[in-house]
């Protein structure tokens, strides 16, 4: 409850300094922003680490390892680009964040390079058989 | 005079005694006698069961007669025997589906928790998360359907072998029993009926199955394929040839099967007629021990024929239920995927399902109609 509640106190600090500084230039925005949100998304670190911790034990009983760990870098994957995009696209650069957007479906569906080729392999051999 | 006429008779007497003149060595057919135990033995059939079936049917095979073999198979006709083999089978069905139910359910609920948290609609990357957690569930559920496909194509070489093995033992029982002709119709309908069978399933079902995950996958993963016209009419395709197969087949085989019983029992009736007019003394009784031992070989031909009644049924089964219970898990999946919203995916296990009704149709219509033709032997009756 406390972390929440200090992150909530650093989201308002910051959005105050916002609308203070808007005046001063589009720089400072940018920083201010930045700066808010790596502060909250480390405050956030422990939570998001408690629940890979448990994903990882369900899927051991549940036997979906080899999926788990691949989706869950997929699900951090895709939530580091989201963050990206929006900062660029807040800061008035859309064709960066149009960049990271596409590095971040590349990575993503590189990770399901690996489920496309056994799924072709198992095919093929039934083909072949 | 009549000195020479006596010795005569007395040196004909002697040669004609001299030599020893038995039953057994009688054949109305030509050829060997077909009556030694060997000819009626189901080993050869055993042999090409799968192992966990032939563990089953040891006793079967094991039985050194006819007597024996109706004991073992006694114990196989009671409810009780099937109940508890039924709820084995369900019970290493169920279990063996489970693990994959469980791995594609994960996947659908950490897939819908991302998305969920992305918000409505969902950025360009979680989008492109969609397309990797329907490309897992693509691959867990082309697991269990290979999985599957492979347990019927090996099904159905099984059993076609297990009949090509048996086909001996009928003809050999169906020439005892004087029937050359229905002899003769069976195994050039089973023949056939095989050859199709097998090869519909392992050169044309199998790869077409095989290709459908590849398709699948590259639906999931272009997004906008709608597969389910092709599955539709494969599906549909496929049932009516093989219903029209079976169809065909039935007809063929059960009229043949009363025409050449006509024609066998006429001519084992003139073949008595002739027999009881043109050999003196014993005619009459060659003539009835003809019908004897065809009376005797019924109950050999009905054990046989019992013996591969049960012998295909412990084959069916076991894959019958391993793949509803893969079907089932798809249901259950697909059910949770269209709860919680994710199409790519249940689209996926449809498309798996419906592949596997158009395998289930080939096992249950190949083993019904094995069953239907041990069914013709058993009735056939003898030639009198």
């Amino acid at each position: 409850m406390t972390a929440i509640m200090k992150l909530c106190g650093v989201s308002v600090l910051a959005a105050a300094a916002l609308t203070v500084l808007r005046g001063a230039g589009r720089n400072a925005l940018f920083f201010v922003s930045a700066a808010a949100g790596v502060v909250i998304l480390t405050g956030v670190i422990p939570s998001v680490a408690e629940i890979a911790g448990f994903v990882k034990n369900a899927s051991e009983r549940a036997g979906m390892t080899e999926y788990a760990s691949v989706l869950l870098r997929a699900a951090g994957l895709a939530a580091v680009t989201d963050v990206t995009a929006r900062l660029c696209r807040s800061s008035g650069d859309e064709h960066v964040a149009s960049f990271v957007e596409l590095a971040g479906k590349c990575e993503i569906l590189a990770l399901s390079l690996p489920y496309v080729s056994e799924i072709l392999t198992l095919s093929l051999g039934l083909i072949g058989r | 005079m009549r000195r020479p006429i006596r010795a005569v008779a007395a040196f004909f007497a002697a040669f004609a005694l001299s030599f020893t003149v038995s039953a057994a060595e009688f054949d109305f057919y030509g050829g060997e006698t077909a009556g030694g135990a060997d000819e009626y033995d189901l080993g050869g059939v055993i042999d090409e069961l799968p192992d966990d079936v032939k563990d089953e049917a040891a006793d079967i095979g094991a039985a050194a007669d006819t007597g024996g073999r109706a004991a073992a198979l006694r114990e196989k006709l009671t409810p009780s025997y099937w109940w508890g083999a039924l709820a084995g089978w369900l019970k290493d069905a169920l279990f063996g589906a489970a693990p994959s139910l469980s791995a594609i359910l994960g996947v659908l609920i950490l897939s819908s928790l991302v998305r969920g948290l992305a918000g409505e609609g969902g950025t360009a990357a979680t989008r492109t998360f969609s397309v990797l957690s329907s490309a897992a569930v693509a691959l867990q559920v082309t697991r269990s359907t290979v999985s599957a496909v492979g347990t019927v194509t090996a099904y159905v070489s099984r059993l076609c072998a297990m009949m090509n093995a048996m086909l001996p033992v009928m003809n050999a029982i169906y020439i005892s029993s004087g029937r050359l002709t229905q002899a003769t119709v069976n195994s050039s309908a089973l023949m056939t009926y095989i050859t199709v069978t097998e090869n519909l399933a392992v050169r044309f079902l199998a790869p077409v199955a095989g290709a459908l995950p590849a398709l699948v996958c590259a639906s999931a993963v272009a997004g906008g394929v709608n597969l389910s016209p092709v599955v539709e009419t494969l599906k549909k395709g496929t049932v009516i040839v093989i219903t029209f197969l079976t169809a065909v087949f039935s007809f063929v085989m059960g009229i043949q099967s009363s025409l050449a019983a006509g024609a066998d029992t006429l001519a084992a009736r003139a073949v008595r007629f002739a027999v009881e007019g043109t050999v003196p003394i014993v005619g009459g009784a060659v003539s009835e021990a003809v019908t004897t031992v065809g009376a005797s070989l019924s109950l050999i031909r009905k054990v046989s024929g019992a013996a591969g009644t049960v012998l295909i049924l412990l084959i069916l089964l076991p894959a019958l239920i391993r793949i509803c219970a893969v079907k089932l898990s798809l249901f259950v999946c697909r059910a949770a995927a269209d709860m919680l919203g994710c199409e790519g995916p249940s689209a996926v296990m449809r498309t798996a399902s419906d592949a596997l009704s158009v395998f289930a149709a080939l096992a249950v219509l190949s083993g019904v109609m094995f069953i239907f033709a041990v069914t013709l032997f058993m009735n056939s009756g003898t030639v009198a």
